[in-house]
């Protein structure tokens, strides 16, 4: 295993666990989008752009925005 | 349950688990060390046989082009289900008024502008990814996840009516249905031609070309079709239910 690697490995487990213990669900978006990214660049570095590519559009775009529209209604409907 | 009864739970769960997967992770081979049969027979044969310059793409179009079809329908029935859940309470009323519906917490300048700047680019890449599955990497699962991205931006940027004049909930139905029939098809094709179903039966061509490959692009195609028909019906159905809820909660 390389450095970089290493240090992606370490990021995709921070950018879990942070997802996983922020408690405002913007927040949350926010670390599961981030951790989709690192998630992809680890991806990168093993050789799978395939798999990065999809972890990019899947993981740190289509699901925080789902989660993103969901709030908003959510907040517009309490107003 | 008390709080007691659920922390003895949750600790001998927990420690079950725990045995299990050191046992398995016990099991694995060394980091980056495992090297099946199959790997490498793909690394070997794929691209003479295949011409698919993408790897990933040969095996989920080629070789597996079965599973891949089982897995697009996967998707087309939890799309379908979420449809359904979405769509019932509502069977018989009437459609609802053409009320004013307040926009969207008119969002912030930066996000309408990078929305509206990076949308057709999203749009576009979404596409090149789907039909240059055989030569690059990507392939319908990303392309056509990408493409339903760059649909929900239009949303992000010009809200809800904006959305619903360019997005007409019946074009992404098309599309998705297009996806999933053109996969069947390609492989019935194949099967009247008295070959094996979702065998290729177009010319491979010349490696690295746009138009070789057989199949292998015209499934990603088709993949790339139902994908991001999928994502756009989850997001056309959610946000039509989000906002027909909302009419409803303010007369």
């Amino acid at each position: 295993m390389t450095a970089i690697q290493c240090a992606l490995f370490v990021l995709v487990a921070a950018g879990g666990g942070a997802a996983v213990l922020v408690r405002s669900p913007r927040e949350q978006a926010f670390f599961v989008s981030l951790n989709g990214a690192v998630l992809s660049l680890f991806f990168m570095s093993l050789e799978a752009p395939d798999v990065a590519l999809a972890e990019l559009a899947v993981g740190s775009a289509a699901i925080p925005l789902m989660i993103l529209v969901a709030l908003a209604h959510i907040e517009r409907r309490r107003q | 349950m008390t709080h007691r009864i659920r922390v003895i739970a949750f600790l001998a769960a927990a420690a079950v688990a725990a045995v299990l997967l050191l046992r398995g992770l016990g099991g694995m081979p060394e980091f980056g060390a495992g090297h099946s049969p199959y790997r490498q027979y793909l690394n070997e044969h794929a691209v003479a046989e295949t011409h698919a310059t993408d790897l990933p793409s040969a095996v989920n179009f080629s070789y597996r082009a079965l599973d891949t079809l089982g897995e697009e329908y996967i998707l087309f029935a939890s799309v379908a289900g979420v449809a359904v859940l979405l769509r019932e309470p509502h069977r018989g009323k009437k459609p609802a008024k053409k009320a004013r519906v307040p926009d969207d917490c008119c969002p912030e300048e930066a996000v309408v502008a990078v929305s509206r700047a990076v949308v057709t680019v999203v749009i576009v890449f979404g596409f090149y990814v789907t039909i240059h599955a055989h030569l690059t990497p990507g392939g319908g699962f990303q392309g056509g996840a990408i493409l339903g991205t760059g649909i929900l931006l239009i949303y992000l940027a010009d809200g809800h009516e904006a959305f619903a004049q360019a997005i007409h909930p019946s074009l992404v139905h098309a599309l998705e249905a297009a996806g999933a029939a053109g996969y069947v098809s390609l492989g019935l094709a194949a099967m009247l031609g008295g070959k094996a179903f979702l065998e290729n039966i177009l010319p491979l061509g010349e490696t690295g070309q746009f138009f070789s490959a057989g199949i292998v692009p015209l499934i990603s195609l088709a993949v790339g079709l139902e994908v991001s028909g999928g994502f756009s019906s989850l997001f056309v159905d959610f946000i039509s239910e989000l906002h027909r809820s909302s009419e409803e909660s303010e007369p």
